[in-house]
């Protein structure tokens, strides 16, 4: 039995933005491809057996697995992934998360034959096949697709296990499908899901059993429910997705000038919150090394970046040098905007402080997270602290979700950056890619861009010493196919 | 009594109007939208907010939102919510009864808890126990419901490595597992609620003990206990109903954390959602029925006195 921290809103997964609507239906729906439970760089065949580029990279062509059936009977075929896949590009039907991931890459679909589906590409493209590996880019029956109200009340998927029952609110429970295309899979007979939204119901839950995984919040925390549970829970570091970041709107004074988002940049002590704010378990950098690899600046060069060194004292110096240079020998007070959100409280009122060692004084004005979001949302702020979401295992797709498309930021990227972003798109020689994705990096970690990452704030998942397998969901939410109870 | 209590039906058209206007203009006045909501921490394009505000009405401009919505209340249609796409009735149908549920049995066990304390408490003026139902009785009013609800989650785990069930079933479906569910967080807001009733009770009873028709009583011959119960907790409780029907009020607004606390889908949760998720029929709704219940209950408080004390007459 897991937890849904809350309701899905309905069950139309194209329609959907919030992270528990994959996990809700990640063992539901499946895409063309997938990534492995174990290491999600890697891409495996699911709906289609196999793909190829074509010579120019920009024809993607899909060989669909034949004899997969819907969980209400009817036959997979061509037509249904092609359905699925227009329907996210269809700029009317605005898929969030699906259409937003699939749209800037994919001209349109063709369907050969009912097992051969070619995708054209806008341009040769190395990220597509994570976003269509995506759990949100799923495939659904055409029957689902042209009928938005069935679609909203049913999932109807080829995946490892059925939707048995749904009780809005209260629970969702599926049940193994006996008829799945790999008949090694899933181990389990059915998995149990309780929508519950307040964190220590769920703690108190995880540590007597009731639930057999669940976030173990910080570590002193997961210390205190590792005892409840007589030591038998199972620690697990848990990457953070959402990492905080100050942002400085270019458009308002004093940040209009680079040299005093700089200043800023030099000024911030991350170690410092990632210690007192994250439990001490966190990454630094744009891109987190442990889930992109070589693809992130090393740590050995990070911290020999200004800004990142430690002690702060060269960067403080530098930080107060430029500001006197931007005619603010003296700082300046302002207002920061903090949602009330996923301790964004908490490395505000570590980072705010930090500082006034460079005559910055900041005063926190912290709102509740809805009411938050649309303020950053518009651009209202001189400064922001802001989750900046990384909700992808590509690198390049990261990065473009987090920093180039995102509209939280206020930053515009400038062409030269732009250009490095769609080259690295189109490299097919993984050393090429990194070199670029690297340069990249190294701009953002000029410090004038105004987006400031602090840290990737990781968190612990406990679960229980019986259950085996990949248990953790992961950025894609998390099929269950392959987890099994030594019981 | 007829012509009060018409009197008192007819108020409650303006009022509910007045809610209904209310509740409207303020849960726009909130910043940030469902859009929003639904996005949490990913970031939308303005076009695709755009096409989705389109889609849930929400472009429309606001009095022809407010006048398509108020026709639809009116016979009954709180509309759609936004969130979950389905019809406003169906979710308070849902979940009013599991709300209702609790804080009866809330009071129930506030007012028996209450009452006994504070009779304890008085006719043991003075005495250790007295001192003890004191300590509890300001316990009960200073610690917030949801400090107790998660010291007892907490107590649960550490005594009996158990915490309270995650699947809510109704009474209808599964009545044991039904109680259990409700036992704590009853006892969270009953404690809540027994404390000032308590402290009320006590001060209440010590006053008309010391009544000439007490001493007459006792004059009679009667045993203490027949005094106590018959003649003077009688006299003694008018104030304390006065003070419960305030206290159901405030349960309503204990169960909205009690309820997450305890893992209950009722109409406290809902709330919540709605308001974190600006699903605005939904909220609406659920501040209207709220405050009907919240009205509904004064006015029958006040039809009590009559029954109570025959004294009472109403103009």
């Amino acid at each position: 039995m897991h937890r849904l921290a809350f309701d899905l809103p309905n069950l139309d997964i194209h329609a959907q933005l919030a992270a528990q609507v994959s996990t809700g239906l990640g063992g539901i729906y499946e895409s063309l491809i997938a990534q492995d439970e174990e290491n999600p760089q890697v891409l495996i065949p699911s709906l289609a057996e196999s793909w190829k580029f074509s010579q120019d990279g920009k024809i993607l062509t899909f060989v669909l697995r034949k004899n997969v059936k819907f969980h209400d009977g009817s036959s997979f075929d061509g037509a249904d992934a092609k359905a699925s896949l227009d329907h996210a590009l269809d700029p009317k039907v605005a898929s969030p998360r699906a259409g937003s991931l699939t749209r800037p890459f994919i001209e349109k679909t063709e369907l050969v034959d009912p097992y051969t589906l070619v995708v054209h590409l806008k341009s040769p493209n190395v990220a597509v096949l994570q976003a269509l590996a995506s759990r949100w880019v799923a495939i659904l029956p055409v029957e689902l697709i042209e009928d938005q109200a069935k679609r909203e009340q049913n999932a109807i998927g080829t995946g490892p296990f059925i939707l048995k029952s749904y009780q809005k609110n209260v629970s969702m429970e599926w049940v193994k499908n006996t008829q799945y295309w790999n008949p090694q899979l899933p181990y389990l007979d059915g998995v149990k899901f309780a929508v519950i939204r307040d964190e220590s119901a769920a703690q108190a839950a995880l540590a007597s059993g009731t639930l057999m995984s669940g976030g173990g919040g910080d570590p002193e925390n997961a210390k205190v429910l590792r005892a409840a549970a007589r030591g038998r829970l199972v620690q697990k570091i848990v990457p953070g997705q959402y990492p905080p970041s100050i942002l400085l709107n270019p458009d308002r004074p004093p940040f209009d000038n680079p040299k005093v988002r700089k200043a800023i940049f030099l000024a911030v002590n991350r170690q410092d919150v990632g210690a007192r704010s994250r439990g001490n378990i966190y990454e630094l950098g744009y891109l987190h090394a442990g889930i992109y690899g070589e693809y992130a600046i090393p740590l050995e060069e990070l911290l020999k970046t200004p800004g990142y060194r430690q002690p702060k004292d060269q960067d403080i110096l530098e930080a107060k040098a430029l500001l006197k240079e931007a005619g603010f020998p003296t700082g300046f007070n302002l207002k920061v905007l903090v949602r009330n959100a996923a301790g964004l409280p908490e490395d505000s009122q570590v980072v705010v402080p930090q500082l006034e060692k460079i005559g910055v004084v900041g005063e926190l004005e912290i709102v509740e997270a809805t009411a938050g979001l649309a303020r950053v949302q518009s651009h209202d702020y001189a400064m922001a602290i802001q989750g900046l979401s990384q909700l992808t295992t590509d690198p390049g797709l990261s990065m473009q979700g987090a920093f180039f498309t995102n509209a939280f930021a206020a930053w515009k990227s400038p062409p030269e950056i732009q250009s490095l972003l769609d080259q690295q798109f189109a490299a097919t020689d993984p050393v090429k890619r990194r070199e670029l994705l690297h340069q990249i990096q190294r701009y953002f970690l000029q410090g004038e861009t105004g987006i400031i990452h602090l840290v990737w704030g990781s968190t612990i998942g406990l679960h229980w010493d019986y259950v085996k397998g990949p248990i953790d969901a992961g950025f894609q939410g998390n099929p269950y196919s392959r987890v099994w109870l030594d019981r | 009594m007829s012509k009060y209590i018409i009197k008192r039906l007819l108020l409650f058209i303006p009022s509910a109007l007045g809610i209904l206007l209310v509740v409207f203009v303020l849960v726009r006045l909130v910043p940030g939208d469902v859009v929003a909501a639904m996005a949490g921490d990913a970031s939308v394009s303005e076009a695709d907010r755009q096409i989705i505000q389109r889609q849930l009405g929400l472009d429309r401009p606001l009095v022809v939102q407010f006048v398509v919505w108020f026709g639809n209340v009116l016979q009954g249609d709180f509309g759609q919510s936004i969130w979950e796409k389905r019809p406003v009735v169906d979710m308070l149908k849902e979940r009013i009864p599991r709300s209702l549920e609790l804080t009866a049995i809330a009071v129930t066990l506030g007012v028996v808890w209450g009452i006994t304390l504070g009779v304890i408490s008085a006719i043991r003026r003075r005495t250790l126990v007295d001192y003890v139902v004191r300590v509890i009785s300001i316990a009960g009013i200073s610690l917030p419901s949801f400090v107790t609800g998660i010291l007892l989650l907490y107590l649960m785990l550490k005594l009996f490595h158990w915490s309270p069930p995650v699947f809510y079933e109704t009474i209808w479906a599964n009545p044991g597992s039904n109680l259990v569910h409700q036992m704590l967080p009853a006892m969270v807001l009953g404690f809540a609620a027994a404390a000032p009733i308590a402290r009320l009770t006590r001060s209440s009873l010590l006053e008309v003990i010391g009544e000439d028709y007490m001493r007459t009583a006792r004059a009679k011959g009667l045993s203490e206990r027949v005094v106590i119960m018959r003649h003077a907790l009688k006299n003694a409780l008018l104030p304390v109903i006065t003070l419960s029907g305030g206290l159901v009020a405030g349960l309503l607004g204990g169960v909205v954390i009690v309820e997450a606390i305890f893992v209950i889908p009722g109409m406290g949760t809902g709330l919540i959602d709605a308001v974190t998720q600006r699903d605005y029929p939904a909220l609406q709704a659920y501040v209207i029925v709220m405050s009907l219940i919240y009205l509904t209950v004064n006015l029958l408080v006040d039809l009590s006195y009559g029954l109570i004390d025959p004294r009472i007459r109403y103009g």
